[in-house]
């Protein structure tokens, strides 16, 4: 605005490239926190809802409820207690808080879908309640789990960014310097950047799914994804 | 006990806020505020469903392109819509159009499209191959077993796809008060500038409960629109959703 | 075991992100006395920030200067607990934030207002040195055609028109003591609507020139003033604070050499050499150290 600009000016790439990317750090380990203690929350959570049915509505309406609430709202409500500026806490609880129902709604999901042939099988087989979890229905409900995982990590690579607006941001740094003065340049670095780690951690995480969940190869000729 | 009065002022404060007569009147009031988030959602959600929901349909009736289509729009789930908005609100041609309408709506329209496509097109190709075989047999056209077969299987998935982007639309529309377009993003924004936690607070609560709202009512509305023998295998709730039959679909479609 | 595999890969993951995270924001443990210095989120302060660094550096210290780190509610509390040892700010701006944001009558004269900050920060190990001569305050401006028109200079020449003319500012205008409040209460004017814009950013500066709105906020020293030719009317009933640029500094690390080096500046930073500085940065896209070099090194002080 204002001056006419190149939609994208390379040379600010190359002499900013250490605020850029000192940026994108903050953006990754912010992604990861955030997926990473929301997995450590879903999993336990999702155990209990799957095994007692009438915890399913409390543990899922509370994940949908801040699932549904606007991170910046959630902010601004988490602000009071744990400190709205560039606060790790406030950013993490808001992001993790988001990845709670796709995780847990995910788990529960996959372990709905173990078919009853091989929960039979497990305990024909002699294993106890707690084993047949662990080693029968967990690995095979890893698929599920796995899909919210890559559904979870790409949203909030896309929400970081509004932790800009307390302060902290990551690539949304970027973006917030280039809307105040009218540049394109940062905020189309900010776009490209989150969606070129968004597209590696998923790759990342496809990779690890066929190390850790083989089986799911032949299975994924029946998918339409 | 410091903690516990500093508490019960916070919450105090909140509500004479939430009550001030004068935040409830004129051009920054709340109803007006609320009316223009409704308003900019609205829009979108309808855009997001003639374009994605009607992409999804050609293709999921076709069966050709689907896979091209549903990854793009996976893709399109990372790109933060913060850099969207404030790209579109200082581009020339849109920039301040329509009072911030049109470069919040091309945003978020962005946003809408991809779990309206996804959805639209995995119910569409869910439909049996029998049933669509049984159908062409009786010698109905395409278009026919389109609008007399296919949407009707479809549409719970379909309307799924319009739950979930409804919610996303209406928890980002909070967003464009921050490139110039007010709604009840306004009172957050302008508490964490000011640091007024009172303002932030009062109008995160606002949105916390407009996106309530919207939820639990295309929760029933998806209800009340799903074939009846279809209900039968629809949990409730705020999570609801209907069940895809492999796991990544089932992640495509949920959320 | 196949389940363990998954488990230990999980955690691995799980323990890489933590470290990947903890790496990120290590706490600085240095044992030489480098002078760290902050700049909120505005380019006007990273510019300045990188002005104190420079001329410091050239004095014999070593600085670190880190820019974005948020608002005012980041980076004082950062100087009162040792986090950073120096921060540029506005003196009557600061007084407000640290009396709970309200606006304080000491802060409408620039000795009283650093006086009271003074007060105010001695018990933290703080303390402010003297002001430069850049004011950067908010300014309503109107286009020169308006001005023309109108016959305006002052806010004050508003008050018989601003019942017809729309008012544009930030989203918190309406509720902040700055903005529209304080015109109502100072000057008695009711404008006929408020339209919500950005920070004093491309938006106002847009919306004005379009006829979106006929006054808007922006800042003194923004260069946005000048580079379009806007009026800024004058602040005649002082509404504004004297909000000249201050640097804020420990005790600790303050000697005779730092207070000389940052002194020097004062003269030269006037209102219009940092409405220039902030141009090259907003207009030209060039960045807030290079542009702080080169014009150190214009005006002698390197």
């Amino acid at each position: 605005m204002g001056t006419a600009q190149p939609f994208f000016q390379w040379s600010y790439v190359t002499g900013q490239w250490s605020q850029i990317s000192s940026d994108l750090l903050q953006h990754i380990s912010l992604s990861l926190l955030a997926v990473g203690m929301g997995l450590c929350l879903s999993i336990p959570l999702a155990l209990l809802a799957w095994r007692y049915r009438v915890l399913r509505p409390p543990v899922f309406g509370i994940a949908s409820t801040l699932y549904i609430i606007p991170s910046l709202a959630l902010f601004a409500i988490l602000g009071p207690i744990t400190g709205y500026v560039a606060s790790y806490p406030t950013a993490e609880v808001a992001l993790v808080g988001y990845t709670l129902l796709i995780l847990i709604w995910n788990t529960v999901a996959g372990l709905d879908a173990v078919p009853a042939d091989a929960r039979e099988a497990a305990t024909a087989m002699g294993y106890s309640r707690r084993a047949a979890l662990v080693r029968v229905e967990l690995p095979l409900a890893l698929p599920y789990v796995f899909a919210g995982l890559r559904v979870a990590t790409a949203t909030v690579i896309g929400l970081v960014t509004v932790t800009a607006l307390i302060g902290l941001g990551g690539l949304g740094q970027q973006i917030t310097y280039g809307f105040n003065i009218g540049y394109y340049t940062p905020i189309i670095v900010g776009l490209v950047l989150s969606v070129v780690l968004a597209a590696v951690l998923d790759l990342l995480l496809v990779g690890l799914q066929r190390l850790v969940v083989p089986w799911s190869r032949s299975a994924r000729r029946a998918r339409a994804v | 006990m410091a903690v516990w009065d500093h508490f019960r002022h916070f919450v105090a404060s909140v509500a004479s806020w939430l009550t001030t007569a004068a935040n409830w009147k004129g051009s920054s009031g709340i109803p007006e505020l609320l009316w223009r988030q409704t308003e900019l959602s609205l829009a979108v959600v309808i855009g997001a469903l003639v374009i994605g929901g009607g992409i999804g349909l050609v293709l999921g009736h076709t069966g050709r392109g689907g896979l091209v289509a549903v990854n793009a729009a996976n893709a399109a789930r990372a790109v933060p819509s913060l850099a969207l908005l404030t790209l579109f609100a200082i581009v020339p041609w849109i920039s301040l159009r329509w009072g911030g309408f049109l470069a919040a709506f091309l945003a978020l329209v962005v946003l809408a499209i991809p779990p309206i496509l996804t959805n639209t097109y995995v119910g569409m190709r869910e439909v049996d191959a029998e049933v669509r075989d049984a159908a062409k047999a009786m010698g109905l056209t395409g278009g026919q077993v389109l609008r007399t077969v296919e949407l009707p299987l479809a549409t719970p998935f379909l309307m799924a796809g319009v739950r979930t982007a409804s919610i996303e639309v209406v928890a980002t529309s909070t967003l464009a008060a921050y490139v110039s377009y007010s709604d009840l993003g306004t009172p957050v924004i302008s508490g964490l500038n000011t640091n007024n936690t009172v303002e932030a607070f009062a109008g995160a609560l606002l949105v916390a409960l407009l996106a309530a709202v919207v939820a639990l009512g295309l929760g029933a509305l998806q209800r009340v629109l799903t074939p009846l023998p279809l209900r039968r295998h629809m949990p409730r709730g705020l999570g609801a959703s209907t069940r895809a039959r492999t796991p990544a679909l089932a992640a495509a479609v949920e959320t | 075991m196949l389940l363990r595999r998954s488990l230990m890969t999980v955690a691995a993951l799980g323990t890489t992100a933590i470290v990947l995270a903890s790496c990120s924001s290590t706490p600085s443990a240095s044992s030489k006395p480098t002078i760290k210095i902050g700049a909120t989120n505005f380019e006007e302060q990273e510019i300045v920030a990188n002005l104190y660094g420079d001329v410091l550096s050239n004095a014999g210290y070593k600085v670190k200067v880190e820019s974005a780190l948020g608002t005012r509610a980041v980076v004082v509390p950062a100087i009162q607990h040792g986090q950073i040892d120096l921060e540029p700010d506005y003196a009557a701006s600061l007084l407000g934030y640290l009396h709970g944001g309200k606006p304080q009558a000491a802060g409408t004269q620039i000795n009283t207002a650093i006086a009271a900050d003074k007060a105010a920060l001695s018990s933290s190990g703080v303390t402010v040195l003297s002001a430069s001569s850049a004011l950067d305050t908010n300014v309503f401006a109107v286009t020169r055609a308006t001005a023309a028109k109108d016959h305006l200079t002052t806010l004050s020449s508003l008050a018989p028109y601003a019942s017809k003319l729309i008012l544009g500012g930030p989203p918190e205008c309406p509720t902040f003591a700055g903005c529209e409040p304080g015109l109502t209460s100072v000057y008695g004017l009711h404008f006929a609507s408020f339209k919500s814009l950005d920070e004093a950013g491309p938006l106002s500066v847009a919306a004005l020139k379009n006829g979106e709105v006929q006054v808007v906020e922006l800042f003194s020293s923004d260069g946005n003033v000048v580079s379009n030719n806007f009026v800024a009317l004058t602040d005649d009933k002082h509404l504004e604070g004297a909000d000249y640029i201050v640097p804020v500094i420990r005790k600790s690390v303050d000697t005779a050499a730092v207070t000389a080096a940052l002194d020097s500046l004062n003269s030269k930073l006037t209102t219009d050499a940092i409405s220039q500085l902030n141009l090259d940065v907003t207009a030209n896209k060039e960045q807030p150290a290079a542009v702080a070099k080169t014009w150190l090194a214009s005006v002698g002080l390197k």
